[in-house]
């Protein structure tokens, strides 16, 4: 009984160390937009990183493991966080397939040349009306910030030189002299 | 899924039916051009105020006070009056004769107020397309501008990505003339634009629109503070002597051109314009217009802009250069000196800062200079206030 008991402490202590290493490869493989759907997992798992530091540091591995047998059999540790490990793990293979795919397509896709960048400045995309924050904007509008203002400097080119049109057709005459 | 398919529903509805705030601007520029030409103080308020989100209703307010001089012919001594049959050959008011000759001199213009009020009503229907209305009206003493303007906006796909529009206005102006004896009396002139024009989303972070337009007006289209000189032989001694007379210009131009903006937020901090313009018309000026500007967001609060503008056109048919060998007319036909109508390329600068405090008040102050490759030179400096309720 006792064997068995070590045994499955053994495997409980492996299990640590491992979710030690799937964290600090999720760490280092996870990109920023996907920091805020794994905070679930991180949180668990730095826990999991703490015991397996304490777990290493310790150099007397049987009476560790004896004292962690006593501390974990009640809560039933296997039960409970397995599965957090195997969630790291398929987590961590769709980012690796997800980082694989881009590198993929960044070997394939061939270097645009300046034409090429140039042209797709004034290829229409298809814009749906909550992509639109941005053009809402008053420095994207064509009166800028200050239309007031720009009314201003339009009336000053308007009196000094001999063109009109092209700037809308509201607003008023002016006998400038 | 359906989360999310019901929480891009929601965005897309909020960010299409948003409505605008309600604003009050108040505005004030101080205009000087060198060598002691015209200065304009300038003040302008508008209210702009969104009942609900089919509606926007805008009203402004000028007012504006020029003085200073404007160049043209004057006579170096005295003047004499013309003989009558220089006056009846001539196609326009001739004012007289110097022996002494003329010189292109600074006329002190009278000190004159201009006042001007507008409203504009836009109308959105179900579809979005907008209608807008507008009424203006502007007077000074020698000057009374009376104007309606209508231009109906369609959107021509699903997502609002593409507009066209259509715009029209009508100017019924009177300005005030001088006959041969210098006595005052109103003429009248129409100013009539049509506008049509497009605008398409290219990306979440760029713009374009474009327009063609026409212009057309007909009436009393000259400026009668400008003045040239008529070379006739009104002694019939075989030698033509110069006469100072009233400009005159064609009663009637026709103009068309295009134009066309490209909007552009390159950066979270960077946003550029970048526009042209080609204009052409009968009295034969060419012109083209390049400008860019430039929004730099410093931090959250402060907003740089720059512009620059390039323009340049060509002298109408009927300009002579005053400063050039023969700048004197025939005894009829068109003529004008005003250096308005004649060929140069001209510069602006401008360079602001804008205060935004709260996203409820903006302080805004600015710098700027206009420059003919003649030697004219303006320089101006405006600031004003935004407040947002």
């Amino acid at each position: 009984m006792l064997r068995i008991m070590l045994r499955i402490m053994l495997w409980v202590s492996l299990g640590f160390l491992s979710a030690c290493g799937h964290y600090q490869n999720l760490k280092d493989n996870s990109t920023r937009q996907h920091s805020s759907s794994n905070n679930r997992y991180s949180q668990n798992n730095i826990v999991l990183i703490n015991s397996a530091k304490k777990t290493q540091k310790n150099h007397n591995a049987v009476a560790q493991l004896k004292a962690s047998q006593v501390k974990a059999s009640p809560v039933k540790v296997s039960q409970v966080k397995k599965p957090i490990v195997k969630r790291i793990k398929i987590r961590q293979a769709s980012d690796q397939n997800k980082s694989l795919a881009k590198t993929k397509t960044a070997k394939n896709k061939e270097p645009q040349s300046h034409w090429e960048k140039l042209l797709n400045l004034f290829t229409p995309e298809k814009v749906k009306p909550w992509q639109k924050a941005i053009l809402a904007k008053a420095s994207m509008k064509p009166g800028g910030l200050n239309p007031d203002s720009e009314k201003f400097n339009q009336k000053i080119y308007s009196s000094k030189e001999s063109s009109r049109g092209g700037l809308g057709v509201a607003g008023g005459g002016c006998g400038c002299n | 899924m359906k989360k999310r398919t019901s929480l891009a529903l929601l965005t897309a509805a909020a960010s299409t039916l948003v409505q605008a705030d309600d604003k009050v601007s108040l505005q004030y520029l101080t205009y000087q051009e060198n060598d002691k030409r015209i200065a304009v103080d300038d003040y302008a308020i508008s209210i702009e105020s969104n009942p609900n989100v089919n509606h926007q209703i805008k009203v402004n307010i000028g007012i504006d006070t020029i003085s200073g001089a404007s160049p043209a012919w004057q006579p170096k001594v005295t003047m004499s009056t013309a003989p009558q049959i220089v006056k009846s050959a001539s196609s326009s008011n001739v004012y007289g004769i110097d022996n002494a000759g003329y010189s292109v001199q600074n006329v002190t213009v009278p000190e004159e107020q201009r006042t001007s009020a507008g409203i504009s009503w836009l109308s959105r229907d179900k579809k979005r397309h907008e209608l807008s209305l507008g009424l203006d009206y502007s007077e000074e003493p020698d000057y009374v501008s009376r104007s309606a303007s209508a231009n109906y906006l369609w959107f021509a796909d699903r997502y609002k990505n593409r507009s066209f529009s259509l715009g029209a206005s009508l100017q019924s102006n009177q300005s005030l003339a001088f006959d041969s004896s210098y006595q005052s009396h109103w003429e009248d002139l129409l100013a009539s634009n049509v506008q049509l024009g497009a605008s398409q989303v290219m990306s979440q972070r760029s713009s374009i629109d474009g327009n063609i337009f026409v212009v057309y007006d007909t009436g009393y289209l000259s400026n009668h503070y400008q003045t040239i000189l008529r070379k006739f032989d009104g002694n019939n001694d075989g030698i033509q002597e110069s006469y100072l007379s009233a400009e005159q210009r064609p009663e009637e131009r026709k103009g068309f051109g295009l134009a066309s903006n490209w909007l552009v937020q390159w950066t979270n901090n960077l946003s550029t314009h970048a526009g042209i313009r080609l204009y052409q018309d009968d009295w034969g000026i060419d012109s083209q217009t390049y400008s860019g500007k430039s929004y730099l967001n410093i931090d959250d609060q402060w907003t740089l802009h720059l512009l620059a503008r390039y323009y340049q056109q060509s002298a109408a048919s009927f300009y002579k250069d005053p400063n050039s060998d023969k700048p004197e007319f025939s005894i009829s036909g068109f003529g004008s000196a005003d250096h308005r109508l004649g060929d140069y390329s001209a510069t602006s600068f401008e360079i602001g800062l804008a205060y935004e405090w709260q996203t409820a008040l903006i302080i805004n102050g600015q710098v700027g200079s206009y420059r003919h490759n003649t030697g004219f030179i303006a320089n101006w400096f405006s600031t004003g206030m935004i407040v947002k309720y």
